[in-house]
C-alpha cells in the first residue's frame, strides 16, 4: 500500500509542475464601427466632426497587400505610415476606420493596426458591414 | 475466356492514355451505337459537343443505372481528352469537373455494381493529369513545380488503382467461395466473374503505367527510379505473356520495353524488343516497337544506327503513328545538336527537317502531340549552343507561349529577333519584339512592356507600325503614371515628348498631344497645356475636344491670374483672336455654315471677350448676332448659351434698352425658350464682374416678369428653377434679404436639391453678422456629409467651413481643417481650388501668430 501510495504521490507533483495555465486572452481594445449604428447620449465634438475621419482600406492582391487612404491608393506600407503619421500631427485623436477586405491575411491587418497604436493615432474602429 | 473477357472489358471501360487515338479505335469497334458516336466525337476533337450529348442524356431522370455508368464514363474521359488537348490555363477545371462526375456517381449510387468501373474511369482521369504533368516536367527549363505536381497526381493514382486492385480481387474471392454468388442471372447489372478478371488486369497494366511514369519522374540515378520501374516490370511480366490475341498482351510488351530502357538495362531492352518483332505485331504496334527501337540507338548513343531505322519509313499498311513521328523528330534534334558542333551546313539540314515535322505532327496528328512537338523543339532551341535558324526560334517561342510559360517565349523570341537583326531583317526584327511586347502587355506587366514597346518603336522608327509601338509604351506609362509615384510621371512626359520629336507628323502624334494637353492640364500647367491641345491637327477627329479643352484651360489660367491681381487682357486678347480665327477659316470670312467647331470656338472667344477684356463687349457683341444669326440648326442649349451672352455683351456695354429687348423676343416665345435663356444669364452672371452682374441681374428680374403671366404653363420643376433663378438674381442685384427669404423657402421645399442648398449656404456665408455666419456654418456641414467625398461639391463645402472659422475667429480649426485635407487629398481637388485653399491656410497660419 505505501509504495502505492507513494508512486501516486510523485505522479501528483509530476502533473502539478508539468501543468500548463491557460494565458489570459488579449483583448484587442477597439471599437466595432457599423453602418448607420447611433448612440444618443454621445456628445458630439463639433471641431473633431469638422475633420475628415480616417478610412484606411486594406486590400489583398497578386500575393500582397495594398491599401487605400481615403480613397487613396498606395502600394507601400511606408507611404501608409507617412501619411498617418502626418494627420496625427493635426489632431492626434482623430478616429481611424480600417476597413478590410475578407481575403486579407491576419498579419496584414495586424501591421496597420500597430502602424496606428505607434503613430498615436488610439482611436482605431473596424468598419463592419451589418448583416441582413 | 480470356479473350472475350478483355473485349467486354474494354467495351465499358473508357481509358484515358497518352495514345488517345490507339485506345479511342479499339473501343469504337466494340462499342455501342452510342460509344462509337462519343468516339467519333472525340476523335475529331468535338469535346464539347461530345460532353453535351453525355449531360442531355444524364438530365434524364428515367435513364438506367446501368446506361448511367456508362454515360458517366464517358463523359469524364471526354473532359480528361478535352484538358490533355487543351492550353495549360484552360485544364485545371476540366480535370476538376471529370473527377466531378465521377465522384457525384460515386456519392449518389454508393451501391452500384458498376461502381467499379467509375472509379477505375476517375483513377485513369488522375494518371492522365499526373502522366501529362511529367511529359511537360521533361521538357521544361524550370520543371520543379511541374514534377511536384505529376508526381502528387501519380501518387494519387498509384493508391487508387492499389485499392481497386484489391476490391476487385476481393470480389473475385467472393465470386470464387463456395455457396458465394456466381452467376448473374439475378443481378443483369452486376459484373460477370470474366468480367472481373478483365478488368483486374487491366487495372495491373494501368497500375505498371502509373508506376513507370512516376518513375520517369526521378533523376536517372535515383534509388526512387528504379524501385518505381522495377515494380512495373514485374506487373508488366505475367501481362507480357498472355496469349497475343488478348489486347493488353502487345501493348505490355512494349511498356516492358520501355520500361528496361529507362531502367538503362539496355541488352535487356533490345532482347525484348527483337523478340516482339518476331512474333508479327500488328501494324500498330509494329510502328511502336520502332518508335521504341529509334529511342533506345538515341538512349545508347548509336545516332548513325537511329538515322538508319528512319529509312523503314513512317508507315506499315498505310497506317501511320504519332509516336514513331514524334520519334523521327527526337532523331532530326538529336541529329542536328550532333552536326551544330562541325558542320554548320549539315546542322541547317536537320533543323529544317525538324521543323518540317512539327507542321507534319501538326497536321496529322492533332493537339496534344502538335504540343509536345513543339515543347521538345522548344527545349532543344533553348539548350541549343548556337542560334538555330529563325524559323525554328520562332515556332519555338509560339510553342512556348501557347503552353503557357510565357518566360520561354520572350527569351526565344528576345534570341529570334536578335538573328532577325543580326540577319539585316530590320521588319522581322521589329514584328517578332512587338509580339514579346504584346506578351507583357497581356500580362498588364507594364514597366516590361513599356520598354519593349519602346525599344522596337526607336530600333527601326520607320516602320509603319513604330508609332503605334510607342504609344503603347505611352499607354503603359500612363498606367503606371496613374498607379505609383512621381517618377513614373517624368517616364510619362519624357515619353510623350520622345514620339513628338521623333514622329511628329503621324497622327499619332495628334493622340500624343491630347495627351500631352491632359497631363499638363491636369497639373495646371495652362500654358504648355494650350500649346499642346493647339498643336493637335484640325483633322484629327478628336480636334473639337482639343479646341473645347484649349478653352477650359484659358479660362483656368485666366481666373489664376485674375485671382492673383495680374493683367488677363493681352492674354484674353490673344487666345479670343486665336477662336475667332477657328470661326473664321484661312480666308477671314465668316462660314456659311455653322460646323459644330465654329460654334464652340464662337462661344469661347466671345465668352474670353466679355470675362477678361474691360473693351471686350462690342466685338463679343458682334460675333455672337452674326453666330445666331447663321447657326440656325444649332442644338438648344447652343442658342440660349450664346443668347445670354449677347444679353450680357448689351448690359456690358450700357444698352440695357436692347438687351432688355432680346429677352423681350425671346419671351414672346415659348416659355421654356426664356427659362433656358435665363439659365444661361445665370451661368454668365456667375462668372461676371460685380457690377456688370448687378446689370444682368436687373435683366433677369425684369425677364422674370414677363414669364410671370405664363407661369402656369410651366412644369413644377421649371417652377423650381425659376425660383432658383430669382432668388440668385435678387442676391446678385443686392437685395439679399429679400433673396435670403427666397431661398429659405426653397431650401425647405428642396431638401435634397444640393444646387439650392449650397446658393443657400453661399448666401448665408456672404452676410456680415456671427449668427448668419453660425448657421452658414451649419448649413456648409450639412452639404459637406451628404456629398461624395472628393467631389468638386464636397470641395467647396470643405473650404467654406474653414473660410467660416477663420472669419469667426477660429484660425486654428481652419488650418487643421486644411491641412488634413492636405494630408490626405495632395491634389486638393484641382489647382483652382488647391491655390484658394492654400492662400486660405497661409491667411490662418499668420493670423496665429499675431
Amino acid at each position: 500500500m505505501t509504495p502505492m501510495i507513494d508512486v501516486i504521490f510523485l505522479l501528483l507533483i509530476f502533473f502539478v509542475c508539468t501543468a500548463g495555465f491557460q494565458a489570459a486572452e488579449e483583448i484587442l481594445p477597439t471599437n466595432l464601427s457599423l453602418p448607420g449604428s447611433v448612440s444618443s447620449n454621445v456628445e458630439i465634438d463639433l471641431e473633431l466632426e469638422d475633420l475628415e475621419e480616417i478610412v484606411v482600406k486594406i486590400l489583398y492582391a497578386d500575393g500582397r497587400p495594398h491599401w487605400q487612404i481615403n480613397q487613396r491608393d498606395y502600394n507601400r506600407l511606408a507611404e501608409v505610415r507617412a501619411v498617418l503619421s502626418a494627420a496625427a500631427r493635426v489632431r492626434i485623436d482623430l478616429p481611424v476606420i480600417l476597413d478590410v477586405e475578407p481575403n486579407v491575411p491576419l498579419e496584414n491587418l495586424i501591421d496597420v493596426y500597430d502602424l496606428c497604436r505607434r503613430i498615436g493615432l488610439e482611436r482605431v474602429q473596424f468598419a463592419a458591414s451589418v448583416e441582413p | 475466356m480470356n479473350i472475350r473477357s478483355s473485349l467486354r472489358c474494354l467495351l465499358v471501360v473508357g481509358l484515358v492514355s497518352v495514345w488517345p487515338a490507339t485506345i479511342v479505335a479499339t473501343y469504337a469497334n466494340d462499342g455501342s451505337t452510342d460509344q462509337r458516336f462519343l468516339a467519333g466525337l472525340r476523335r475529331r476533337g468535338l469535346f464539347e459537343l461530345a460532353g453535351r450529348y453525355c449531360r442531355d442524356r444524364l438530365d434524364r431522370a428515367d435513364l438506367p443505372r446501368r446506361r448511367r455508368a456508362e454515360l458517366v464514363i464517358e463523359l469524364s474521359r471526354t473532359l480528361a481528352e478535352q484538358a490533355v488537348n487543351s492550353a495549360p490555363e484552360e485544364r485545371p477545371p476540366l480535370w476538376e469537373q471529370a473527377r466531378q462526375v465521377t465522384d457525384q456517381f460515386v456519392r449518389q449510387y454508393p451501391g452500384d455494381p458498376r461502381l467499379l468501373l467509375v472509379r477505375f474511369q476517375d483513377a485513369l482521369g488522375v494518371l492522365a493529369r499526373g502522366e501529362l504533368a511529367r511529359q511537360e516536367a521533361q521538357l521544361v527549363a524550370d520543371n520543379r513545380q511541374l514534377t511536384e505536381t505529376a508526381r502528387t497526381h501519380l501518387r494519387a493514382a498509384i493508391q487508387e488503382l492499389r485499392k481497386l486492385a484489391d476490391d476487385v480481387s476481393e470480389q473475385l474471392r467472393e465470386r470464387s467461395r463456395p455457396g458465394g454468388p456466381k452467376t448473374v442471372r439475378d443481378q443483369p447489372d452486376q459484373l460477370a466473374a470474366y468480367e472481373l478478371a478483365s478488368l483486374e488486369k487491366n487495372l495491373q497494366y494501368q497500375l505498371a503505367r502509373a508506376l513507370r511514369n512516376q518513375g520517369e519522374c526521378y533523376g536517372s540515378d535515383s534509388p526512387d527510379r528504379a524501385n518505381s520501374l522495377n515494380q512495373a516490370v514485374e506487373i508488366l511480366d505475367p501481362l507480357s505473356k498472355l496469349d497475343s490475341i488478348d489486347p493488353l498482351a502487345w501493348k505490355s510488351r512494349i511498356d516492358q520495353v520501355i520500361c528496361y530502357r529507362l531502367l538503362a538495362d539496355y541488352p535487356t531492352a533490345r532482347q525484348k524488343l527483337e523478340a516482339l518483332l518476331q512474333q508479327k505485331p500488328p501494324p500498330a504496334i509494329a510502328l511502336r516497337a520502332r518508335a521504341e527501337k529509334i529511342r533506345l540507338a538515341l538512349a545508347t548513343g548509336q545516332l548513325p544506327e537511329a538515322i538508319a531505322i528512319l529509312s523503314s519509313g513512317r508507315q506499315i499498311d498505310g497506317i501511320t503513328s504519332a509516336d514513331l513521328d514524334y520519334a523521327w523528330l527526337e532523331t532530326y534534334l538529336a541529329a542536328w545538336r550532333a552536326a551544330s558542333a562541325d558542320d554548320a551546313q549539315q546542322a541547317t539540314q536537320w533543323q529544317t527537317k525538324a521543323t518540317e515535322m512539327v507542321r507534319l505532327i501538326e497536321r496529322r496528328h492533332g493537339l496534344y502531340w502538335t504540343r509536345r512537338a513543339e515543347m521538345l523543339l522548344a527545349g532543344y532551341v533553348r539548350g541549343s549552343p548556337d542560334r538555330g535558324d529563325l524559323a525554328m526560334l520562332i515556332r519555338a517561342a509560339e510553342s512556348s507561349f501557347r503552353s503557357g510559360r510565357p518566360d520561354d517565349a520572350l527569351a526565344a523570341y528576345d534570341r529570334a529577333r536578335g538573328l532577325a537583326e543580326k540577319n539585316g531583317e530590320a521588319d522581322r526584327a521589329f514584328q517578332l519584339g512587338y509580339v514579346a511586347a504584346t506578351i507583357e502587355h497581356h500580362r498588364n506587366r507594364h514597366q516590361q512592356a513599356l520598354a519593349r514597346y519602346r525599344q522596337s518603336a526607336l530600333a527601326a522608327p520607320n516602320n509603319p507600325k513604330a508609332p503605334e509601338a510607342h504609344l503603347l509604351a505611352i499607354h503603359h506609362a500612363a498606367q503606371l503614371a496613374r498607379k505609383q509615384s512621381s517618377g513614373h510621371l517624368d517616364q510619362y512626359t519624357a515619353l510623350l515628348q520622345e514620339h513628338l520629336q521623333t514622329w511628329p507628323d503621324t497622327p499619332s502624334a495628334n493622340k500624343v498631344r491630347w495627351r500631352l494637353g491632359r497631363l499638363r492640364q491636369h497639373l495646371g500647367d495652362w500654358q504648355n497645356a494650350i500649346a499642346a491641345y493647339r498643336a493637335v491637327s484640325p483633322n484629327d477627329p478628336e480636334y473639337v475636344r482639343a479646341v473645347e479643352a484649349a478653352g477650359e484651360c484659358y479660362r483656368a489660367w485666366l481666373d489664376q491670374r485674375k485671382a492673383a491681381g495680374q493683367p488677363t487682357e493681352k492674354i484674353a486678347a490673344e487666345a479670343a483672336g486665336w477662336f475667332e480665327s477657328l470661326v473664321l477659316g484661312p480666308e477671314g470670312r465668316l462660314p456659311e455654315r455653322w460646323s459644330p467647331l465654329a460654334r464652340q470656338a464662337a462661344l469661347t472667344a466671345a465668352r474670353l471677350r466679355l470675362d477678361y477684356t474691360p473693351s471686350g463687349y462690342a466685338p463679343a457683341e458682334r460675333l455672337l448676332a452674326a453666330a445666331l444669326q447663321g447657326a440656325t440648326d444649332a442644338p438648344p442649349d447652343w442658342t440660349s448659351a450664346a443668347r445670354a451672352l449677347l444679353v450680357f455683351s448689351l448690359a456690358g456695354q450700357g444698352r440695357r434698352g436692347e438687351a432688355a429687348e432680346v429677352l423681350k423676343s425671346i419671351s414672346a416665345g415659348p416659355p421654356e425658350q426664356l427659362l433656358d435663356m435665363l439659365e444661361g444669364l445665370q451661368r454668365v452672371a456667375a462668372a461676371a464682374r460685380p457690377e456688370v452682374r448687378a446689370e444682368l441681374a436687373a435683366l433677369q428680374l425684369h425677364a422674370l416678369e414677363l414669364l410671370r403671366p405664363h407661369q402656369d404653363r410651366l412644369s413644377p420643376a421649371a417652377g423650381q428653377s425659376l425660383g432658383r433663378i430669382q432668388a440668385q438674381a435678387l442676391a446678385d442685384a443686392g437685395r439679399s434679404d429679400e433673396a435670403l427669404r427666397q431661398y429659405e423657402v426653397l431650401a425647405k421645399a428642396s431638401p435634397r436639391d444640393p444646387q439650392i442648398q449650397e446658393a443657400y449656404a453661399q448666401l448665408l456665408s456672404g452676410r456680415t453678422d456671427r449668427t448668419s455666419l453660425g448657421v452658414a456654418l451649419a448649413r456648409w456641414r450639412e452639404l459637406e456629409k451628404k456629398s461624395a467625398p472628393g467631389s468638386a461639391r464636397w470641395f467647396r463645402a470643405k473650404y467654406a467651413v474653414a473660410s467660416l472659422h477663420y472669419r469667426l475667429g477660429d484660425h486654428q480649426q481652419a488650418a487643421r481643417i486644411i491641412t488634413l485635407l492636405e494630408v490626405l487629398h495632395p491634389e486638393m481637388g484641382g489647382p483652382k481650388m488647391k491655390a484658394q485653399l492654400l492662400g486660405l491656410l497661409d491667411r490662418c497660419r499668420a493670423a496665429e501668430k499675431r
